[in-house]
C-alpha cells in the first residue's frame, strides 16, 4: 500500500491530488481494519462480474474512411461494494480485449445521516441518465449500443462521463410512498485534445484539469420502483491541448423519464448542451445543440423486442462538435434481446446512424452475462 | 430534431414486433394454495403486499424500530414465479436486472441473498434478525414460521 505524502493535503491543493490522497487513506483504513472491529462487525458486501462479447458489421459512406467495417469487442467488468456502519467503499474496474483496463469508479464514503453519504474518489458524472444507471454493466442495458450522447468520454463521447472529486448522495421520502434522490458532484473533469475528451485519472501522468460541478434530482413515485423522473444540470470546464483554443466551458442540462409498466418500458432523455471555446489563436466562439432519445421495450417472457430513436438539433452550429467526427447525431434502431440460462442475454440489433460524414447501417450481435 | 428518420414509423414497427412476441404466460397450476410472507419472529408485525413489493425492490421498511431483511426463496420454482407475477409485477429476469441496476446506481443497495436449499433458507430466517421470505402456507405450517402477510391465494 502506498501511503500519500502529507504534503498533498496541506500544500498544493489541486482537486485530483486531494481526492486521490483521501481515497488512498480511506480505502487503506477500510481494507486494513484501522478503523476498528465494531465497524467491521456490521459490514455487508456485494459484488458482480459482467462479461460480454460482440461483433458489428457496418456499411455506408463513412465506413472505411471514418469507421471500421467489421469490429469485434470483448470486455469484463468487476464491481465490489463494502459497507460498514457508516463507512462505504466501492470499486468498478473495466477491462477490454485489447489489454487495456480502467478504474472506472473508485469511491470511499462516509454515511453521516441515515440516507446521506459523502464520497470522495472517481465517479461517473451525474450529467446523464444511461451512464449512471448501467455504468459498464453491458448485461443490464437492454440494447447493445448506448445512445450517442451517452457514449463514455474515452470512447468518443462529447460530455465528460468521469470526474475526480467528491459527491454527496442523499434521499428522502416524497409524497405518498415516493422518494426523491439527489446527487451533487464537485471535482475535476478531464481535458480535450485533437482526439476528443480525455478522462481524469487517479493514477498515471498528470494532465491539465479544471472544475466540474453537477446536480441531479430523481423522483420515484414508488420508492424502489424502476419508474423514475429526473432533472440534471452541470458545468464542465475543460482545458484544451494542441488546439487553437485554450479552454471549453460546457453547460449541460437535461430531463429524463423512465416509465415501466410490465411488460412495457418507455425511456426518454433530452439534453441541452452549450459549449464556449475561449482563448488561444482564434476568436472566442460558442454554440449549442439539443439531443434526445426515446427507447421502447416490450418484455414478453424471455424475449424483449426494443426500438430507439435518437436525434439532434443545432449540431452543425456547435464548433465543439467538430472535434467529434464519430458523434452519432441521429439514429434509428430496432433489436431483439433473449434472456436465457442463469443471467445471460443474447442481443441482435440493426441501426441506421448519422454522423457528420454521412449515414451508415450497422448490424450487431452480442452475448453478455453477469455473475452471481 | 433530426428528420432523417420517421419516429412514427419506428414506433409502429416496434409495436408490430412486440405483438408478435406478446404471448400470454399462464401461471402454473397452484390449486387452493396460498403464498405467504413468513418470519421466525413470533412478535413480528404484519405487512401489506405493497410494503412487501417495496421491501423486495430495495426500499427500507422499518416496523416497530426493526428494519426488515428480505431473503429470496429459490427453493420452489412455482412459488418464485407466483411471487414475481402477483407481488412484484415483473418477470424474474426483469426483477434481477432491476436489483442489479439499483446496486450499480446507488453503489450501496446490497441485493437480497438468494437461497436454493430449503434447510439453508429456514436456518437463515432463524439466524438473521428481522429476516422475512415468501413460501406456500403449507410449508410455513410445517416449519413453524409466523405468517406476516398473505400475498396471493388461488381464486
Amino acid at each position: 500500500m502506498h501511503w500519500p505524502n502529507p504534503g498533498l493535503l496541506t500544500g498544493n491543493r489541486r482537486p485530483r491530488a486531494v481526492a486521490a490522497a483521501a481515497v488512498r487513506w480511506l480505502a487503506g483504513a477500510v481494507l486494513f481494519g484501522v478503523l476498528g472491529g465494531p465497524v467491521m462487525a456490521e459490514s455487508r458486501h456485494d459484488y458482480l462480474v459482467f462479461l460480454d462479447a460482440g461483433a458489428t458489421h457496418r456499411s455506408g459512406d463513412p465506413v472505411g474512411d471514418e469507421l471500421k467495417a467489421d469490429e469485434g469487442t470483448a470486455e469484463a467488468t468487476f464491481v465490489y461494494s463494502w459497507q460498514g456502519d457508516d463507512l462505504r467503499f466501492f470499486v468498478e474496474v473495466n477491462a477490454g480485449d485489447g489489454g487495456e483496463y480502467e478504474l472506472a469508479r473508485l469511491q470511499a464514503g462516509w454515511r453521516f445521516a441515515p440516507q446521506t453519504t459523502a464520497w470522495v474518489g472517481r465517479f461517473h458524472n451525474p450529467q446523464s441518465y444511461w451512464n449512471t444507471q448501467y455504468h459498464h454493466g453491458q448485461y443490464l442495458q437492454t440494447s447493445i449500443s448506448r445512445p450517442g450522447i451517452e457514449e463514455f468520454d474515452d470512447a468518443g463521447g462529447v460530455i465528460p462521463s468521469h470526474f475526480v472529486g467528491a459527491q454527496l448522495d442523499s434521499a428522502q421520502r416524497a409524497g405518498r410512498g415516493g422518494s426523491l434522490h439527489y446527487e451533487l458532484g464537485l471535482g475535476a473533469s478531464g481535458d480535450v485534445d485533437e482526439n476528443g475528451l480525455e478522462s481524469p485519472q487517479l493514477i498515471g501522468p498528470e494532465r491539465p484539469e479544471k472544475l466540474t460541478a453537477s446536480l441531479r434530482l430523481t423522483y420515484q413515485p414508488q420508492e424502489g420502483d424502476p419508474t423514475s423522473f429526473g432533472v440534471f444540470a452541470g458545468q464542465n470546464r475543460m482545458p484544451a491541448e494542441n488546439l487553437p483554443f485554450r479552454e471549453v466551458t460546457q453547460t449541460v442540462a437535461g430531463v429524463s423519464a423512465n416509465w415501466v409498466q410490465d411488460p412495457l418500458r418507455i425511456l426518454g432523455v433530452v439534453f441541452f448542451v452549450h459549449d464556449q471555446l475561449e482563448g488561444g489563436t482564434v476568436p472566442d466562439t460558442a454554440g449549442g445543440f439539443v439531443n434526445g432519445y426515446l427507447q421502447l421495450e416490450y418484455q414478453a417472457q424471455s424475449w424483449t423486442p426494443y426500438a430507439r430513436a435518437e436525434g439532434s438539433s443545432g449540431a452543425d452550429d456547435d464548433p465543439y462538435l467538430a472535434l467529434f467526427p464519430h458523434f452519432v447525431r441521429g439514429r434509428a434502431l430496432a433489436g431483439l434481446r433473449l434472456d436465457f440460462g442463469r443471467k445471460q442475454a443474447l442481443k441482435l440489433e440493426y441501426a441506421r446512424s448519422h454522423i457528420e460524414a454521412g449515414t451508415y447501417s450497422e448490424i450487431g450481435i452480442e452475448w453478455s452475462m453477469v455473475f452471481p | 430534431m433530426n428528420r432523417r428518420f420517421s419516429l412514427a414509423s419506428l414506433l409502429l414497427s416496434a409495436v408490430l414486433i412486440a405483438n408478435t412476441f406478446a404471448l400470454s404466460m399462464p401461471l402454473p397450476a397452484a390449486e387452493g394454495r396460498r403464498l405467504v410472507l413468513v418470519t421466525s419472529d413470533p412478535s413480528a408485525p404484519s405487512l401489506s403486499p405493497q410494503e412487501v413489493r417495496k421491501l423486495y425492490l430495495g426500499a427500507n421498511i422499518t416496523r416497530d424500530g426493526r428494519t426488515l431483511v428480505p431473503l429470496c426463496n429459490h427453493t420452489d420454482a412455482m412459488a418464485y414465479e407466483v411471487f414475481m407475477q402477483k407481488v412484484m409485477y415483473m418477470s424474474g429476469p426483469a426483477y434481477e436486472r432491476a436489483l442489479m441496476t439499483r446496486f450499480m446506481r446507488t453503489t450501496t443497495a446490497v441485493r437480497p441473498p438468494e437461497y436454493s436449499n430449503e434447510k439453508d433458507l429456514v436456518r437463515a430466517l432463524g439466524n438473521t434478525p428481522n429476516a422475512v421470505t415468501y413460501m406456500w402456507s403449507d410449508k410455513a405450517e410445517v416449519t413453524g414460521l409466523k405468517v406476516v402477510a398473505e400475498l396471493w391465494h388461488d381464486p
